[in-house]
């Protein structure tokens, strides 16, 4: 699950395989656009491929602690 | 500029140019091992050099490029136009770095912002190796010493990180560093690496990277996956290997070493007064083994120094070192190591250090003591560790269980046990009566171990007695002469440079002896004196004699069997026998055969080479052995004998021998006959086809004698002694070869011709016979002229021809052609020339300067009349005028 | 003196060796590569060899199978490697290696071997 908004784009538990695309088409047509992680336990590869290029921003941390950990050491960015 | 650096310097340029050469060399061979072997081993041994200095530059770079090296070799990257072109600009980068010095001192060297990067772009083109280092064991805290350098697998951890790393590690906690690069296409299996790092156990330090730079995001594809991970973990290596199982070609996995942590950020600071005073008394408080003083230093200077410089970065960690280790026994190494870190910090080089550093004898000085004696342990159990081993029937087994038993004689001395040797002395007995190492690891249980490092006795308990043998004013380099009077032995030991300098000398006085006929001449013909002409001549006989007794001499020194190659074959035989599952009985004969130094040691490579081949394709397997009615063991032989002036050895097997058919077909394959030539060739002519250039590739390629080399390289190797060649094979039956070589290189003898009104020199070792021919005698077949000599149809050539000259060759009076009969590719070949004349012996000197690359000469010699002669060699001319 | 024989192929190494060695009162000998500090080890008994690992013609392993090979006195030898590993430890003792040294080594902790390895005792 995927909610694509104006601004914000909310995953939903599993950001797939399937939402890399999308997310990648979103993130280029809304280059400010955030996103809330908050929901999400796990994130696929090729989406987080997306989120490591776009160099997007985090607006909510997953609450999950260790996709937080491995997330923030992927964007390079400690998990706030 | 200290010599040890002028060397460094100056073998850094040889080596850069070497490398340079052979990265060129390497783009047109690039399949080439043995290039890439020498080349791998350059950079190696270069960057060795450069570590003796600090110049983590350069030291990091040429790791880099070796590194890379390492994986063109093993086959893990393959040569290509990028790698040869990073290489090289590396290279220029080291070469740069040199000129630096050399101007302007090693003082001058600043870290420069090009070197990683350059090293980067070296690494990037290294495919991950699976398991790496997966057998090396770490290292304990005790152990390491720290890099100077971060290695490249661990450059990225924060020094916080690494510090806390070290911490786990010193509390005796094993980690493993471990990298995982899935591979692009794996969405497509269904693999989501991710989550597959996400589950490995025990991470306490990771990071996820891309491979390469992400494109533009209008490029970018999500489903190509390119990204790594690396991570430290707790779990046991057998874990993490579990957890990749399926893709084990994916990860790198190596255990953590603390020494691999240890290493310094930051930027030099400016020369601190405090630091040189706080290195100073760091080392003195090292020897002294004063550690709580030192530890106390280490936090006050701490104190007084910017954070972010490289030298509070060393001793944060020469702090956490000190506070990890157990109170009575830090860790030496890598506390010397950072304190000499520091040194450099401080501007003290640390060579010039080392090298001031007193031997451990000399007395008055405070020497490393706690070092010694955790040295005499080390020794000490290093002697056990050998002892250990199983015993095999290695034919070093005998020598292996002497030198340890010697070791342990020296460390009983150096203990002041000297009472024990007796029954060291019977125990190293007993073991080579049994063949065991068994006796002598009973001595050593029953032995006391060396005091350890905490217990061991004050220092001045020791027998001072330090080389009893040692005679005052005796010169370095000379001890033969001293020790004992009455074991003198009786040879003389000298450095071949001064050989190579008496040869030369004798090589001018040949030639100058070779003026005196002309002098003779002259002074019969100009004036008029046959008795002073018959008197020159007279003594021209005796210093003639006298030259060559002296050149025979000279070569004498030089001679060396030829068992100096032979006696690696039997082991070596053995296990390629073994490897190939086949059995072989070698025979050698003739070991005690001598040539030249410089053949001898040119035999070794194309002999295994051979040897090789024949066990890999001329001897069949026991089964196809027996089922050809031959015996189950093949035989191999090597024989060597003297003939006249040449050593011959024959190599020669009872194989399967080679098919002349197979060779025709082979080489028509790959271009190098035609298909003229192809029904035409004998089939002496086809077997001959092994030596031509890329006729031995892809199907000789294999596990043991398949480097890529083939029996062209073997054969250029033999002709660069001015050796021969010969194949003989029969089908089924076996494989012969024939190695023709010069017992000794200095002087050649050579026939003079006339071609053109030019007198020129043909080597006397191509020469088969002068032979005059009546014209009637020449028959022309196919615009080709051949005659018939004995019986075997030889084909004719012109020297003007080959040398580009329409001038037909002349007749003499008879109308006859003189014409010189040359081997050529081991057959027979006659040259149309004008005339013969004297044979000569000459120094040949190769053609220099621009001339080099002219092809079909084999040089210049000076003639005793001052004129220089040509000298050509006939092979190359007739192959480059094919 | 004690005689002792420095095996390596690069120059620089050898001589940094030499100025250690000689500074600690041995005197030195240098070959370029194994089958030329076969060839001098029959010239002269040497008390001890440093040898290299990687060399051309003949490497340090190769060396030590030969030298250990001969029926004479076997000298200890002190072999010096780049590689920190315990496999490449393990193979040097297996070649006839009495002590093992990373590359570049200190020279004290040179000296301090060489002095053991020939008997000489403790650092006063």
């Amino acid at each position: 699950m995927l909610e694509l908004n104006k601004n914000r784009a909310i995953a939903g538990e599993v950001l797939s395989v399937e939402d890399a695309e999308v997310l990648l088409e979103w993130l280029q047509e809304h280059p400010r656009g955030t996103l809330d992680l908050g929901a999400c336990t796990h994130v696929h590869s090729a989406s987080l491929q997306v989120l490591m290029a776009t160099r997007a921003t985090l607006a909510v941390w997953p609450r999950a602690e260790s996709l937080a950990e491995w997330l923030g050491a992927a964007l390079n960015h400690p998990k706030e | 500029m200290s010599a040890l650096l002028q060397q460094f310097l100056a073998e850094g340029r040889d080596f850069l140019q070497s490398i340079g050469d052979k990265l060129l060399a390497l783009e047109e061979r690039p399949e080439d091992a043995e290039l890439i072997g020498e080349l791998f081993r350059l950079v190696h041994t270069l960057k060795g050099n450069s570590g003796l200095f600090e110049l983590p530059d350069m030291t990091r770079t040429l790791h880099a490029a070796e590194d890379l090296m390492d994986a063109v070799r093993d086959g893990r990257a393959s040569y290509a136009r990028a790698i040869a072109d990073r290489l090289l600009e590396a290279m220029d980068f080291v070469g740069r770095l040199i000129e630096r010095i050399e101007h302007e001192g090693l003082e001058s060297i600043e870290p420069d912002p090009q070197a990683a990067p350059l090293a980067q772009a070296l690494r990037a083109l290294i495919p991950a190796a699976p398991l790496a280092h997966q057998d090396a064991p770490p290292d304990s805290p005790q152990d390491a010493a720290p890099d100077a350098a971060p290695s490249e697998r661990l450059s990225q951890i924060p020094e916080a990180e690494r510090m806390t790393l070290y911490r786990r590690l010193a509390t005796g906690e094993r980690l493993h560093w471990l990298r995982y690069c899935p591979e692009p296409e794996c969405f497509y299996k269904g693999e989501d690496p991710f989550f597959q790092a996400m589950q490995i156990p025990g991470v306490c330090w990771r990071q996820v990277r891309e491979r390469e730079p992400w494109p533009p995001l209008a490029e970018l594809d999500a489903y190509r996956c390119v990204l790594v991970f690396e991570l430290i973990s707790t779990a046991e290596c057998e874990t993490l290997q579990d957890h990749f199982r399926y893709v084990p070609e994916q990860i790198e996995l190596a255990p953590l070493a603390a020494s691999e942590l240890m290493w310094a950020e930051g930027e030099s600071g400016d020369p601190d007064p405090a630091l040189i005073d706080f290195v100073r008394l760091a080392r003195e408080r090292l020897a002294a083994g004063d550690w709580a003083t030192l530890a106390r230093a280490t936090q006050a200077l701490l104190e007084l120094c910017s954070p972010s410089l490289r030298q509070a970065s060393l001793l944060r960690w020469l702090h956490l070192v000190l506070e990890c280790a157990p109170a009575h026994s830090p860790p030496i190494d890598p506390i010397d190591t950072l304190i000499e870190q520091l040194a450099t910090e401080a501007g003290m080089s640390a060579t010039a250090k080392a090298l001031q550093t007193p031997a451990p004898a000399t007395p008055g000085r405070t020497a490393h003591q706690a070092i010694h004696s955790e040295l005499l342990h080390e020794l000490w159990e290093a002697q056990r560790a050998v002892l250990l081993l199983d015993d095999d029937s290695s034919p070093w087994f005998a020598g292996r269980l002497r030198a340890s038993a010697a070791s342990l004689s020296a460390l009983l001395d150096a203990l002041g046990r000297a009472e024990a040797r007796p029954a060291l002395e019977a125990a190293l007995a007993a073991a080579l009566a049994q063949g065991s190492a068994a006796p002598l690891r009973d001595w050593l249980t029953a032995q006391p171990p060396p005091p350890a490092p905490e217990d061991r006795a004050p220092a001045s308990a020791a027998p001072a007695a330090r080389a009893p043998a040692e005679r005052p004013g005796a010169a370095p380099g000379r001890a033969d002469e001293g020790a004992s009077p009455s074991a003198l032995p009786r040879t003389l030991k000298i450095d071949q440079g001064r050989i190579d300098g008496l040869m030369d000398l004798i090589g001018e006085m040949v030639v100058a002896k070779n003026a005196l006929p002309y002098l003779a001449a002259r002074a019969e013909r100009d004036y008029g004196s046959r008795e002073l002409a018959r008197e020159i001549k007279a003594q021209y006989a005796v210093i003639n004699r006298i030259a060559e007794d002296l050149q025979d001499a000279i070569m004498q020194v030089r001679m060396m069997p030829v068992s100096f190659v032979f006696q690696r074959f039997p082991r070596l035989v053995r296990d390629l026998a073994h490897k190939l599952g086949k059995e072989v009985r070698l025979s050698m004969e003739g070991e005690d055969t001598e040539a030249d130094k410089n053949v001898i040691e040119a035999l070794a490579d194309p002999l295994i080479h051979i040897l090789r081949n024949s066990l890999d394709h001329g001897l069949e397997t026991p089964e196809e052995r027996r089922a050809a009615g031959k015996p189950a063991t093949g035989q191999l032989s090597i024989r060597a004998r003297q003939e006249s002036d040449r050593a011959i050895i024959e190599i020669s097997d009872d194989g399967r021998g080679i098919d002349p058919a197979r060779i025709r077909r082979k080489a028509y394959e790959r271009g190098i006959i035609d298909e003229t030539q192809l029904e035409r060739l004998s089939d002496q002519e086809a077997i001959n086809l092994v030596f031509a250039p890329g006729f031995s590739t892809a199907e000789q390629v294999s596990d043991l004698s398949g480097r890529g080399v083939g029996m062209d390289v073997v054969r250029s190797a033999i002709a660069a002694v001015k050796g021969g060649i010969e194949l003989r094979s029969e089908l089924g039956r076996g494989t012969r070869l024939l190695l023709t070589l010069p017992l000794s290189m200095a002087v050649t003898n050579v026939m003079m011709v006339r071609a053109q009104g030019q007198d020129y020199g043909i080597p006397m070792d191509s020469v088969v016979e002068t032979v005059r021919v009546p014209r009637s005698a020449i028959r022309t077949l196919k615009q080709r002229q051949a005659t018939v000599l004995r019986g075997r149809l030889v084909p004719l050539l012109a020297l003007n021809a080959l040398l580009g000259s329409p001038k037909p060759p002349q007749l003499d009076e008879a109308e006859a052609h003189a014409v010189l009969v040359v081997r050529v590719r081991g057959e027979p070949l006659g040259l149309l020339i004008d005339d013969f004349r004297e044979t000569v012996d000459i120094i040949l000197k190769p053609l220099g300067g621009v001339l080099e690359t002219l092809r079909g000469y084999a040089g210049t010699a000076l003639l005793g009349d001052g004129s220089v002669l040509l000298v050509l060699d006939p092979e190359d001319l007739v192959q480059c005028s094919n | 003196m004690k005689h002792i024989l420095v095996i390596d192929d690069a120059a620089t190494v050898r001589l940094f060796h030499r100025d250690i060695l000689e500074a600690g009162g041995y005197a030195v000998s240098e070959a370029l590569n194994g089958i030329e500090a076969l060839e001098k080890s029959l010239q002269t008994d040497f008390d001890l060899y440093l040898v290299d690992v990687n060399m051309p013609k003949l490497d340090g392993y190769g060396f030590l199978h030969e030298l250990r090979a001969r029926e004479q006195p076997q000298a200890p030898a002190i072999m010096v490697s780049t590689e920190a590993g315990d496999r490449d430890r393990a193979l040097a003792y297996a070649a006839g290696a009495n002590h093992y040294l990373i590359k570049p080594v200190r020279p004290e902790a040179l000296l301090a071997a060489v002095g053991l390895l020939l008997g000489e005792s403790h650092a006063p």
